[in-house]
């Protein structure tokens, strides 16, 4: 008897120490109000016999926290997350492994390529997506058809006459908000306007041409529209969820880069004054036939630090697979990762809208893939802020960027 | 010859060692290790690990390898126009909210010194400003501000001092003095509390001498109340500063140095070349340079306390 107590105890034992613990460090979920992530990991510990220690904080504490532990070469993280931002910065570091032998057969068939790419450097994939996301154009349809006007603005043009008009009718007293406050969003709003005015920040032999007409442009369009008041002149220290809050008041009628998120606020009455009335389009171009989106997922990664690697990479497969994937989308309504789940019967009857953004989707772009992203983004948001505030003029603005980003050139040639 | 110091003695009896005593230097001395070394590990390996770091080219995001470079980080520090416009905005901010908040300290612990019905009561709202968590104010702050919703222009178009709502963040310029009042608002608490105190250890007597003498209030503030609490305005200037320039929270809160950069103090742009540029070494340069500018600003306040005692 006491030799099987001592057998069971020396056994389990055994199974402890076997037992691996992994960490996984990724931001919260915004819309993740149901606890999804706790209860998926609890299955896959099930699952596995991997124990899983999560890290889970804002985005930015969660940014600084793996990039100041990848940075000085901790190995305390097995999952961490990967913005759509950090890619090269990461990878060209050596901070994380390519994932491209570890892939399964569904990832690599029914990923939509514009998302692998996005987490792709020098050829070799990085991350996984975890959290989908997009921006989109949104208008407040019922506040148009009330000033008479039949369609959404195809062009930048447009979108500022169509102001003008609901604000003559003082149906609004600003047609347009925008979250332009020195931050992060800032540069994203920016690259999305310049995209869809035709400009760039680099061509494609990697010249700086930030500067040039386009680019000139589309911050003069900006700052105009500060200037003639269709802009609420709140843009300028607002916040994303400032954006959204003003526009879900029905104080505006566009908002044009709005997210799954906040369109799906838009249909909850304890949170918004404009129950079905907010609708998804096209953003607008210089041209009515031009449009642009900007995709803005993250992804699960690697880093080449862990001591776990093959149960990290589990982990990844577990929680994202199609099944989970599937059961993601339909309890937090995010946007799949797979693209055969857009056909899917039960997310077309709950989601009808994802139609519109597969097609929004098509036009996606992604930021600049550079190792130096958070300076470049830095130095845009405080130049663009400086032509917003009438610090400097547009195209001085734009002028001091392309120094700077000639310089971290050569720093990082 | 100074008084109250008498003849040597051991400072400690000693329990442990059966009543005998043991030279009071060398149990003075076991008594403060722990200390020591606390303070070592906490304050002067990471000093000394910064000042290594400041003279290597630490550049986490650059291809380069980490190599010495000397005073090179110090030499780029001069040629940075950020920095010492940052550094400007810092002085502003450092300039108007610590006069004010202790002057405006002075005069609310002043009135608070005086007997009136609810006097507790009030001093214990004073000290609420103080007790609320500096990120939690900037996010009260943020609301207050805001544009579209914020109280203060529903409060000021209300009494009717502005016609339209304003942005108060929107500007370089209103963005740095709405970060300032945020902070007076916060701040002055700690002023009024410690002046406060101050005022209570004065013996009533001085003021009674005073009355029979026929001083008047303004007399007797300037020979009695204010030589008085002298020292105590005086550490607060010296505290004060320090935290005013290290401000940060406030500004990554409400502005994140925005508009236009309008609001990136020295601190905040430390900050950034450190852990968002990852520029560990500039960084560190850069703090080493903030640390001297304040030990200077430190000693001097010092040697302005031991002139007066001397006096």
């Amino acid at each position: 008897m006491k030799r099987f107590l001592l057998v069971g105890l020396l056994l389990s034992l055994m199974v402890l120490g076997i037992a691996v613990e992994i960490t996984v460090a990724f931001p919260r979920h915004e819309m993740d109000v149901v606890g999804y992530w706790d209860s998926v990991i609890a299955e896959f510990e099930k699952a596995t016999n991997i124990k899983v220690k999560q890290v889970r904080l804002g985005w930015d504490d969660m940014a600084n926290k793996i990039i100041t532990e990848l940075g000085s070469g901790g190995s305390s993280y097995d999952v961490i997350e990967l913005d759509h931002s950090w890619v090269a910065k990461f990878a060209s570091l050596g901070w994380i492994i390519p994932l491209d032998e570890y892939l399964t057969k569904e990832m690599k068939e029914d990923i939509p390529p514009a998302l692998m790419e996005r987490f792709s450097y020098n050829g070799h994939v990085y991350g996984v997506v975890w959290n989908n996301d997009l921006g989109f154009f949104m208008y407040n349809k019922e506040l148009l058809r009330k000033a008479g006007i039949c369609r959404p603005p195809r062009t930048w043009g447009e979108l500022s006459l169509q102001s003008k008009i609901l604000q003559q009718k003082g149906l609004v007293k600003y047609g347009i908000i925008w979250p332009w406050e020195q931050a992060e969003a800032l540069t994203t709003h920016f690259l999305m306007l310049l995209y869809s005015f035709g400009g760039d920040v680099f061509d494609g032999d990697g010249n700086v041409i930030v500067n040039n007409e386009a680019g000139v442009e589309a911050l003069t369009w900006m700052v105009q529209g500060l200037k003639e008041g269709v802009i609420d002149p709140g843009s300028v220290s607002a916040s994303q969820e400032a954006e959204m809050n003003v526009f879900l008041q029905g104080s505006v009628a566009f908002m044009p880069r709005a997210w799954p998120t906040a369109y799906s606020y838009s249909l909850d009455p304890d949170l918004s004054k404009i129950v079905g009335e907010a609708e998804i389009g096209l953003l607008p171009g210089k041209y009515s036939f031009m449009t642009v989106s900007i995709l803005l997922p993250e992804a699960f990664a690697i880093p080449s630090t862990s001591k776990h690697k093959n149960e990290a990479w589990k982990f990844i497969e577990f929680v994202r697979s199609k099944e989970k994937d599937r059961e993601l989308v339909l309890k937090l309504g995010a946007l799949p990762m797979y693209s055969s789940l857009y056909n899917d019967p039960e997310i077309k009857a709950k989601y009808p809208y994802f139609e519109k953004l597969l097609e929004i989707m098509k036009y996606g772009r992604g930021v600049p893939q550079v190792p130096y992203y958070d300076e470049l983004s830095y130095y845009i948001q405080v130049e663009i802020s400086n032509a917003l505030t009438g610090v400097k003029t547009p195209k001085q603005a734009l002028d001091d960027l392309a120094e700077k980003l000639k310089e971290l050139q050569k720093e990082f040639k | 010859m100074k008084k109250g110091v008498g003849r040597a003695r051991p400072l400690f009896y000693n329990h442990f060692s059966g009543g005998s005593t043991v030279r009071s230097s060398t149990y003075g001395f076991l008594l403060v290790v722990p200390t020591i070394i606390l303070v070592f590990i906490t304050l002067l390996y990471p000093l000394g690990y910064a000042l290594n770091m400041s003279v290597r080219s630490m550049n986490l995001l650059r291809p380069q390898p980490e190599r010495f470079v000397g005073l090179m980080n110090y030499v780029s520090i001069f040629k940075d126009n950020e920095f010492w416009r940052s550094l400007g905005r810092t002085v502003y901010f450092v300039g108007f909210t610590v006069p004010t908040e202790i002057f405006l300290g002075m005069f609310i612990a002043l009135l608070l010194n005086k007997k009136f019905v609810g006097r507790a009561f009030v001093r214990g709202l004073v000290i609420l400003p103080w007790a609320l968590p500096t990120v939690v104010n900037g996010v009260m702050w943020k609301w207050i501000y805001n544009s579209n919703y914020g109280a203060l222009n529903a409060f000021l178009t209300q009494i009717g001092i502005i016609s339209d709502y304003k942005n108060w963040l929107g500007s370089p310029w209103s963005a740095m003095n709405s970060l300032i009042f945020a902070d007076i608002w916060k701040e002055t608490s700690f002023a009024i509390i410690l002046i406060l105190a101050a005022l209570q250890s004065i013996p009533k007597e001085l003021y009674e001498a005073a009355k029979i003498d026929g001083a008047n209030t303004f007399t007797i503030f300037g020979k009695i109340t204010f030589p008085l609490i002298r020292p105590t305005v005086l550490v607060l200037f010296v505290i004060k500063t320090i935290w005013a320039i290290r401000e940060f929270d406030l500004v990554s809160v409400i502005t994140r140095g925005g508009p236009a950069n309008g609001t990136q103090t020295i601190a905040y742009y430390i900050y950034m070349k450190t852990f968002k540029f990852l520029q560990f070494g500039m960084g560190s340069a850069m703090a080493y340079v903030l640390m001297a500018l304040t030990m200077l600003l430190a000693l001097f306040y010092i040697k302005l306390m031991t002139s007066e005692r001397e006096v």
